[in-house]
């Protein structure tokens, strides 16, 4: 990797950046700024360094980005960018906060229902895919016979963890053709779309379409962990624009390599809006 | 004692109103300050559930409706009252104004006199063209001859609004049965003499049925007239609140016999509501929406602002106007002296409530309702609750509840959503806390806050953290506890 670029001002003028999230790409991002000289602050709405991606690695990337000088405000979120300034509320109260540039390391999301234009009733037991994750964790088990849609990491993650947890049986709903390996213990219907779910006041059919035909398929929930999308609620930020640094890689499953790659990258832009 | 099943809890209220959406909430929230005793019998879990909780949110200032009907007396006495109305009970409301599009001749030519209702409904609206219209509706489609610019119509938060009017209601003493079904009636003379519901039986003096989509049903069971209500279903998409800034204001089609066709609508809140269309439907649950029904909703809107821009869909929905002919049934049944049907309040159960619980109660007192004001009542909620980053975000940082947002899209603390559970009428399942404070509701659609949310939520409803109920009984969040690996 090239080596850092310091920046060509002179040391009694710190411009301040703000950093919303500190997964792995927030936390690179961050000690990269700081190390290059700028006033970095990050904020993260859990409250230690590290947002949902606690692993060891996380914990020393975010050592490493509080030795290069990155304030943290932890338990905190990040409402509102305006007039070059970011709005917070957290455990230590309102702040407002500098900002020349906002960076938004804020994680993904998967794809809503609106999104994968699921139609249908409205019955409760369609999920999105964080959420199951954090109830099976908690003791909830959301379905028997759980579909899940998606192709990526997160799918594959609940697939598995809603077999161990008491699943009797799971079925995988993959938009690509069968080349590729289904997950383990699932049924899997490949090249397929979820059209809709019926069912009021629970969901009790799933309805995919594959090679122009309609299956349905009896089932208690439906896991919509297909597709990673930037998660974005800092309000006048919500699309990126010329002050507002987007720090996400799509990448599914994503690498320690692709979060370099991602805070290298959203690390230039920054640079270049400061100078 | 050994209780009898047959013997139910009686309670002999003065009224009793049945249906709690925006029409019923509105005649109790009136009702209440009066010296008279008011029961409100709901078969769904909580207030506003059904058209109430789905609809365009539009609080229209009458400019089309048929001059001297009872709806338009009832709409223009609304109009004016809204800003009041919304401040004393907290709920949304923005003066957007509404702009009525012509892009052919034929359309054109009904512009003049749509504009000469308006003004035979007093209500004030203007002829615009070129530069004008460019002002009025920056957003409008360029292919857009001519149009109609209606200052004065409205927007408001309408799955809040019916929850307020019952909060103030039951703070008034109004007392509220919610999970209760009307079963049947027993007659005495030429009055309904005693309401049965699936918990209990009312002996009311006087009975009114603002049952919405159910009111026939209802109508039937206390062996008032025959009618009938047609569910009419409105496929609608909620657009983000980024899109919502390139939305000043609303866009309509010109009224063809099938109605006002879609419309773009900014709602109180910022986002934008797309839709909605029309469908008869035989089954009046239904709710679902089809692929086919929203692409055509968005077409249609599409016509009227080209920028509409689906990567900003939120959600999809649908909702149910209750359809009657005659529509707007509102009077005494001729089968009940007492039973008062408010019935078939297709589209304009909100925009009219402000005034139709004053006209209900005011019937209700010439067939000898006491007219004593209840000492004491009051007429705002003494919690307002704006959202927070709306300007309260001093106040909510004093305590640790609200400095810890849950919903961080809609930027709902937990304070919020503590306070929904704790309210007069209190929310009781995630849905009945999302219409109270919009969490789960904005464009991540729960993703990061939706278990939080539930377990808040379980700490109220009681039973295991899986029994939270969604929204109705049988809508749990799961289907059990987890198997120990």
């Amino acid at each position: 990797m090239s080596p850092a670029p310091r920046l060509a001002w002179g040391r009694q003028v710190v411009r301040e950046v703000v950093v919303v999230g500190s997964g792995q790409s927030g936390l690179l991002v961050a000690r990269k700024l700081a190390a290059a000289g700028v006033g970095v602050t990050c904020v993260e709405r859990l409250p230690e360094p590290g947002g949902q991606e606690p692993e060891p690695e996380t914990r020393r990337m975010a050592q490493a980005a509080g030795r290069a000088g990155v304030k943290w405000l932890l338990g905190t979120l990040a409402f509102e960018y305006r007039d070059r300034s970011v709005r917070t509320l957290g455990v230590n109260g309102a702040r407002t906060l500098a900002a020349e540039a906002l960076v938004l390391a804020t994680g993904s999301r998967p794809a809503t229902r609106a999104e994968l234009g699921i139609a249908g009733d409205r019955g409760a037991g369609v999920l999105p895919g964080s959420v199951v994750h954090h109830y099976l964790d908690s003791g909830v088990l959301p379905g028997r016979y759980p579909v899940v849609v998606g192709d990526g990491q997160l799918a594959a993650t609940l697939c598995s963890q809603l077999l161990r947890s008491g699943a009797a049986h799971v079925t995988s709903i993959r938009s690509k053709p069968g080349e590729a390996s289904a997950f383990p213990g699932t049924l899997t219907h490949w090249n397929s779309v979820l059209e809709a779910v019926e069912g009021f006041p629970r969901t009790a059919t799933a309805i995919v379409r594959q090679a122009g035909e309609s299956i349905r398929i009896p089932t208690d929930a439906v896991v919509l962990a297909a597709r990673r999308i930037p998660m974005r609620n800092v309000e006048n930020a919500v699309g990126p624009s010329r002050a507002v640094i987007d720090c996400f890689s799509s990448a599914d499953p994503k690498s320690v390599e692709d979060a370099e790659a991602t805070a290298d990258a959203a690390f230039h832009r920054v640079l270049a809006e400061l100078q | 004692m050994v209780p009898s099943p047959m013997v139910a809890e009686v309670e002999s209220p003065d009224v009793l109103i049945i249906g709690a959406g925006v029409v019923g909430t509105s005649i109790a929230m009136a009702l209440s300050h009066l010296d008279v005793d008011v029961a409100v019998v709901e078969r769904r879990h909580d207030v506003g559930e059904e058209a109430s909780r789905a609809n365009s949110g539009i609080a229209n200032c009458g400019w089309s409706m048929r001059p001297g009907s009872l709806e338009a007396e009832l709409v223009q006495a609304s109009s004016g009252r809204w800003e009041d109305l919304s401040t004393r009970l907290g709920v949304k409301f923005r003066r957007v104004g509404l702009t009525l599009l012509a892009f052919t001749k034929d359309e054109a030519q009904q512009i003049p006199l749509l504009a000469d209702r308006a003004s035979s409904n007093g209500v004030a609206a203007e002829i615009v063209e070129g530069a004008a219209l460019e002002t009025v509706a920056p957003h409008a489609s360029p292919d857009a001859m001519i149009g109609l610019f209606v200052p004065d119509e409205g927007v408001v938060d309408s799955v809040r609004l019916p929850v307020a009017y019952a909060e103030l209601a039951e703070r008034n003493g109004v007392r509220f049965y919610l999970g209760e079904a009307v079963i049947g009636s027993s007659r005495s003379g030429d009055h309904v003499s005693e309401v049965v519901t699936t918990k209990r039986r009312f002996r009311p003096r006087f009975v009114v049925n603002a049952a919405g989509v159910g009111a026939d049903q209802v109508s039937d069971a206390l062996e008032g007239e025959n009618f009938s209500v047609t569910a009419r279903r409105g496929q609608w998409v909620l657009l983000d609140r980024e899109f919502g800034k390139s939305v000043p204001s609303i866009l309509t089609g010109v009224p063809t016999n099938l109605g006002h066709g879609p419309m773009v609508i900014p709602t109180a809140h910022g986002s934008v509501l797309v839709g909605p269309d029309a469908e008869d439907l035989e089954r009046k649950d239904d709710r679902s929406t089809t692929i086919a029904g929203i692409a055509d909703v968005v077409a249609r809107c599409q016509r009227l602002m080209p920028a509409i821009d689906t990567t900003f869909a939120i959600k999809t929905f649908a909702g149910l106007r209750p359809h009657s002919d005659p529509t707007y049934r509102v009077g005494w049944s001729d089968k009940s002296s007492n039973l008062l049907q408010v019935a078939g309040i297709r589209s304009t159960g909100v925009s009219s409530s402000p005034a139709m619980g004053e006209h209900i109660r005011d019937v209700l007192i010439s067939a000898g309702l006491s007219s004593l004001p209840r000492t004491g009542a009051r007429d705002s909620l003494d919690y307002a609750r704006p959202l927070w980053w709306d300007g309260d975000g001093e106040r909510s940082a004093q305590d640790p509840l609200g400095r810890t947002v849950i919903c961080a899209c809609e930027k709902v603390t937990a304070r919020d959503i503590h306070q929904a559970l704790q309210d007069p009428l209190p929310a009781t399942s995630i849905g009945g806390v999302a219409r109270r404070t919009h969490a789960t509701w904005g464009r991540c659609q729960g993703s990061a806050c939706l278990s939080g949310v539930a377990f808040i939520t379980s700490l109220y409803t009681g039973g295991a953290a899986w029994e939270t109920p969604m929204h109705e009984p049988g809508s749990s969040i799961g289907v059990g506890e987890t198997s120990r690996a």
